[in-house]
């Protein structure tokens, strides 16, 4: 590996980390966050699955350690539950890689192409990504037997969370990013 | 009166796959069955026949439930909105999904599904029962449920139950169903 490439490597999972940290931060002042119950708009999934979808699976450590470095500092330690607090959250950051793997698998889209997509695949994604990240953080702190968690509560505002979270962030950044590109756009005469 | 010919088919075989299902396995509304075969037969009908036969289905769905499992297992209306309700119109939620995510042909009846769409729908399906169900019996007091077995039994069950229908119904059943009046 050339130092160039290395140094975009780098250069991207900064900007990974950068983004799901301003996004944790963003979902804590916005709608606040509780381990046990979730949050009704949970936008670090859709930083993660944005970065996921332009970057590929190289920034998975930027996304692992901002991951647990949100839960660390802006969470409280999950609770003071260090061990599953942080088995979820890395859970929580693989979750897209896993959706985009199995939707690449059954051919709806291929995100290594991204002339290829539209926003209906990228609906789809978030809509995997919520289910596979809500049922398996469930699973976990299910049977840690550290947290107190109601199934029905934890479920549907994981759930609901992680798509509206999502979709906010996604569609967000689709309209700002022309916005931003044609402000910087030299004029032409 | 082909109308009436395919209702009449579907429900037999949602009798059929239910009455296979009660034959090789463990039923219950708390611990799902792991190869659940009617949510399969109800996907495989309305990717063949489309949604018209959805009266056959809701039909075929409440006399089991009423019926084979002593209405629903005792749970009244929570067994009839989860069993009837959830079971009859998610494989039409997901076939909907599918079509959006242009991996079936809008309007178009399927003869034969490709193998990762049908896995695509087999998930899809699954998923949407499993959780529909999930809420809906969480919501009665009067079932003990292990929420973790519960998901895990329901969508492994779910998800073998469609593929394996699926397969063995387009391997079999679909060369006889075209060749046929019922189409």
């Amino acid at each position: 590996m050339t130092d160039n490439s290395n140094a975009l490597l780098s250069i991207h999972n900064t900007i990974a980390f950068i983004s799901i940290f301003l996004a944790s931060i963003a979902m804590k002042y916005l709608s606040a966050f509780d381990v046990e119950i979730g949050s009704y708009l949970y936008l670090p999934i859709g930083a993660k699955i944005l970065v996921f979808i332009l970057f590929g699976k190289a920034v998975l450590p930027g996304v692992i350690a901002a991951c647990l470095f949100c839960g660390v500092v802006l969470f409280n330690t999950w609770g003071g539950n260090l061990f599953w607090g942080g088995l979820g959250a890395i859970v929580g950051a693989i979750a897209p890689l896993k959706s985009m793997w199995i939707i690449e698998k059954l051919r709806v889209a291929n995100f290594s192409n991204l002339a290829n997509i539209d926003f209906r695949h990228v609906l789809f994604l978030i809509f995997l990504t919520a289910v596979i990240h809500a049922l398996t953080r469930f699973v976990i702190y299910a049977k840690s037997e550290v947290f107190s968690i109601s199934p029905v509560d934890f479920l549907s505002h994981y759930l609901i969370g992680d798509m509206i979270g999502g979709i906010v962030v996604i569609y967000t950044v689709l309209k700002l990013a022309p916005m931003v590109i044609g402000f910087f756009e030299p004029r032409r005469a | 009166m082909t109308l009436i010919k395919q209702n009449i088919f579907v429900f037999l075989l949602l009798i059929l796959s239910y009455l296979l299902v009660d034959g090789i396995g463990h039923l219950d509304f708390s611990i799902g069955n792991f190869l659940f075969l009617p949510l399969g037969a109800t996907l495989y009908a309305y990717l063949f026949f489309s949604n018209r036969v959805l009266p056959a289905v809701i039909l075929a769905n409440c006399i089991v439930g009423y019926f084979l499992w002593d209405n629903w297992f005792e749970q009244g209306y929570n067994g009839f909105l989860g069993h009837v309700g959830v079971g009859s119109l998610v494989p039409m939620l997901s076939i909907y999904i599918g079509k959006s995510l242009r991996q079936l042909d809008a309007g178009t009846h399927q003869d034969i599904t490709p193998l990762h769409v049908v896995f695509l729908l087999s998930i899809l399906t699954a998923i949407f029962n499993t959780l529909g169900k999930f809420f809906v019996f969480m919501g009665n007091p009067n079932i003990s449920i292990e929420p973790t077995l519960f998901l895990g039994s329901f969508m492994l069950g779910d998800v073998l139950g469609c593929i394996v229908f699926m397969l063995l119904a387009q391997r079999f059943l679909s060369p006889w169903l075209s060749s046929s009046q019922l189409r």
